[in-house]
């Protein structure tokens, strides 16, 4: 995050590990309102999410979304708070792919 | 030589128009033999809070072969849900209401609810609540509004600030203000903080 100026307020991820809950393998959206930034991570399956100011908020695995190996390229708010993610995943057994998009709430209790 | 390259010129380009919507798009009958995702509403946790799950479904779905991407991005402004989908086109989609669990089609959105954009390449979008929708590739960014189109100046993706009157273009390790059309002359470059990019 940085400010006007350019100058580093901070930053997010673990800079360490990837794959701690906190890292990313890869960051393929990131969308945020004033309170929440959550960044989407196709790569290792997860969708990770932060306070406005920076602090880890918590990780959400592709799968607790009721997904199963799926690809998360979009991710965005809308002007309610409510989180919408997009991909696709492999219809069973075939190589048909399918596109998906989620409604996510819950976010107006986080501080 | 000059024969030679000539033939590997041509052999590339006989591999870049051999992906045609048939490669792309799955078969009639595949996607008729294949089972429907069928996600499920669920609940989990978010740290210590409790975060709800719904699927959507898609008035108009979209479908690739295994090794295509079906989305590579998305936007919400005003009520619309829009998606940059394969092959350079976006679509838009009302958005439902809570009590609600469809994403119709917009078929006043370009022709039929599909825009083409002409950049093939063109992987991100943005929207804004004022009808602007911007396609954007690695290095440059194409406006449509209604039946127009222009491309913003400068290298970059452009990124609306959801609910604002401006967005940033983004490229070049920095950040440029977009406003009343055009690019302003007020930029941030990050001091220290490694490469400005961008996802999504």
């Amino acid at each position: 995050m940085i400010d006007a100026k350019g100058n580093t307020l901070f930053e997010i991820g673990n800079k360490e590990d990837a794959f701690q809950p906190d890292g990313f393998c890869w960051v393929h959206a990131v969308t945020s309102t004033d309170r929440v930034i959550a960044v989407a991570d196709s790569d290792c399956r997860k969708l990770v999410f932060f306070t406005a100011d920076g602090r880890y908020l918590g990780t959400v695995p592709a799968q607790d979304l009721g997904l199963k190996n799926p690809w998360m390229p979009a991710l965005a708010f809308a002007p309610d708070g409510t989180l919408y993610l997009s991909g696709e995943q492999n219809r069973e057994g075939t190589p048909v792919r399918e596109a998906f998009v989620l409604r996510i709430e819950g976010f107006e209790a986080l501080k | 030589m000059k024969s030679i390259l000539l033939t590997i010129l041509l052999a590339f380009g006989t591999l870049i128009t051999a992906w045609s919507n048939d490669d792309v798009i799955p078969r009639a009958e595949a996607i008729a033999a294949s089972t429907p995702l069928a996600l499920k509403a669920t609940t989990t946790k978010l740290g210590e809070h409790e975060i709800k799950v719904t699927p959507l479904t898609l008035s108009y779905p979209i479908f690739t072969n295994k090794g295509f991407k079906s989305v590579t991005g998305m936007s919400i402004a005003g009520n619309k849900l829009y998606l940059m989908i394969g092959m350079g086109k976006a679509i838009a989609y009302h958005l439902p209401t809570p009590a609600t669990t469809t994403l119709k089609l917009d078929t006043d959105f370009g022709t039929n609810g599909e825009l083409k954009v002409d950049e093939m390449n063109a992987k991100g979008i943005s929207a804004n609540a004022q009808g602007d929708v911007f396609a954007h590739g690695g290095w440059s960014t194409i406006r449509y509004h209604g039946n127009t189109k222009t491309e913003v100046p400068g290298q970059g993706a452009l990124h609306w600030r959801p609910g604002k009157n401006y967005g940033f273009l983004v490229g070049n390790n920095k950040l440029t203000l977009y406003a009343n059309g055009q690019l302003q002359e007020k930029s941030i470059t990050a001091n220290g903080a490694g490469q400005i990019g961008s996802a999504g």
